[in-house]
């Protein structure tokens, strides 16, 4: 999805480019396992701050997902976001 | 598979196109349909007598569950009476499909001696510059983000116009005109849904051409839920209602974080988010159970949209040095929970039908 030259962050700069590369890679190969996580729905790359970051997704919080969810991955920060669950509209 | 569905729909189309039908088609095409040729000669030799029949306006192919084609009697209502149970050993059924709306003739297109159109259709007025009530009944053409569905569903929403260059297609999810991959190709599309009280085949603004299948799995690869119905210039417009964003533009921009969106659909109107992640994988509820997707579109808030708003066209919100990006297409809206929206990358849903935006 993202072509070289396109930047994953609306007007930023290259060094979040790269930082993004990064999220988007760390997503791709462990999104996969971050989905097992009890209560995860989704799993994508977002922002935490400024800078782009691994944001998880569950219904709900959990003392479960909490002690099994990894601070960071591949140098990555990983963000817990609480939505709720998705559902068909 | 598209292809050679392509392939036969365009020949059901000069079929029906000849005999001022619009044609039936079935699900699940493998290879060359058996017997499809015979079918032909045999509509060819009897449809001239089946249009005597008062309430038939049309014949077309269609094929049963089991891939044995019959022959359709199309009909204006119901109550149809007087027709074979076979033709020369095929069988026969009758489909309400109603008045059958003149397609919108193009020169080069389509061809035989039963496509020219001495009077070319009038270009209808359009409503949509007075209506505020996307949940209602839209005189046609219809308004783009308005109620929308197959028959069996309760409402969506028609996200866009799309084209193929020849023929012109409302967008919107499989859940919404393909009722989960349930329907059969040709199934009517309404205006509004059922839902807001949309009646088939009174409301029709199309029929089911193409769909994404939705594989239901939690470690699926799903990339969208997205179907098209054909409709036509006189049954769908491609501008919003008064209260939404106009016209969308045809070029489309990929979805980049931050980036200010806005939508309109049948249950919230027009909203405005932002993209909150990207790349996104996805489990989603359905009420055939669960689907994973993967690199698809997260927006918030949460209200961005409620149920009824699937199918929805995401377009960049463009203000001041962006306001040149203003209603370039970002994604198709088809899921949600209380916080976030759920949209698939546009420019995907697009290269799978073949289609673009049939906007400004």
């Amino acid at each position: 999805m993202l072509g070289a030259g396109l930047s994953i962050v609306q007007a930023m700069g290259s060094e979040n480019d790269m930082k993004g590369t990064l999220a988007v890679d760390a997503v791709k190969s462990h999104a996969e396992q971050l989905m097992k996580l009890p209560g995860v729905v989704a799993v994508g790359v977002g922002l935490c701050d400024t800078q782009p970051c691994v944001k998880v997704f569950a219904a709900a919080s959990s003392p479960e997902l909490l002690a099994q969810l990894p601070k960071e991955i591949d140098g990555v920060i990983v963000a817990l976001e609480i939505s709720g669950v998705v559902r068909a509209r | 598979m598209k292809i050679s569905r392509r392939v036969l729909l365009s020949l059901l189309l000069i079929m029906g196109t000849v005999l001022g039908t619009s044609p039936v088609l079935a699900d699940k095409w493998v290879g060359s349909p058996p017997g499809l040729q015979r079918a032909m000669e045999v509509q060819d030799r009897n449809t001239d007598h089946l249009l005597t029949v008062p309430g038939v306006v049309g014949t077309a192919i269609g094929f049963r569950g089991d891939g044995a084609p019959v022959v359709l009697v199309l009909t204006e209502h119901a109550l149809v009476g007087g027709l074979p149970k076979s033709l020369e050993g095929l069988p026969v059924l009758a489909r309400v499909s109603g008045k059958i709306y003149a397609r919108h003739h193009r020169a080069g297109h389509g061809g035989g001696p039963g496509n020219e159109d001495p009077t070319p259709p009038e270009e209808p007025s359009n409503s949509c510059p007075e209506a505020t009530d996307p949940k209602a009944r839209i005189d046609r053409p219809v308004c783009i983000g308005s109620s929308t569905g197959h028959p069996s569903i309760t409402a969506g929403t028609i996200g866009a116009r799309v084209t193929d260059g020849t023929d012109v297609y409302a967008l919107s999810n499989n859940h919404v005109y393909a009722y989960e991959n349930q329907a059969v190709f040709g199934d009517n599309a309404l205006q509004p849904g059922d839902f807001d009280g949309g009646v088939d085949p009174a409301d029709v603004i199309g029929t089911l051409f193409d769909f994404e299948p939705i594989t239901f799995s939690d470690t699926a690869n799903n990339l969208m839920d997205a179907a098209i119905a054909l409709s036509s210039t006189a049954n769908l417009s491609n501008i919003t209602l008064s209260n939404g964003y106009g016209v969308p533009k045809s070029t489309t921009q990929t979805a980049s974080l931050n980036l200010k969106v806005k939508k309109y659909g049948r249950t919230t109107k027009l909203t405005k988010g932002v993209v909150f992640a990207i790349n996104a994988t996805v489990d989603v509820n359905y009420s055939n159970g669960v689907a994973q997707f993967v690199d698809q579109i997260i927006i918030t808030p949460g209200d961005f949209s409620a149920p009824g708003d699937s199918g929805s066209l995401i377009v960049v919100d463009g203000k001041g040095r962006n306001k040149g990006d203003d209603r370039k297409p970002v994604g198709l809206l088809f899921a949600g929970s209380a916080l976030m929206t759920i949209a698939s990358p546009i420019d995907v849903v697009l290269d799978r039908f073949g289609v673009t935006i049939d906007g400004e």
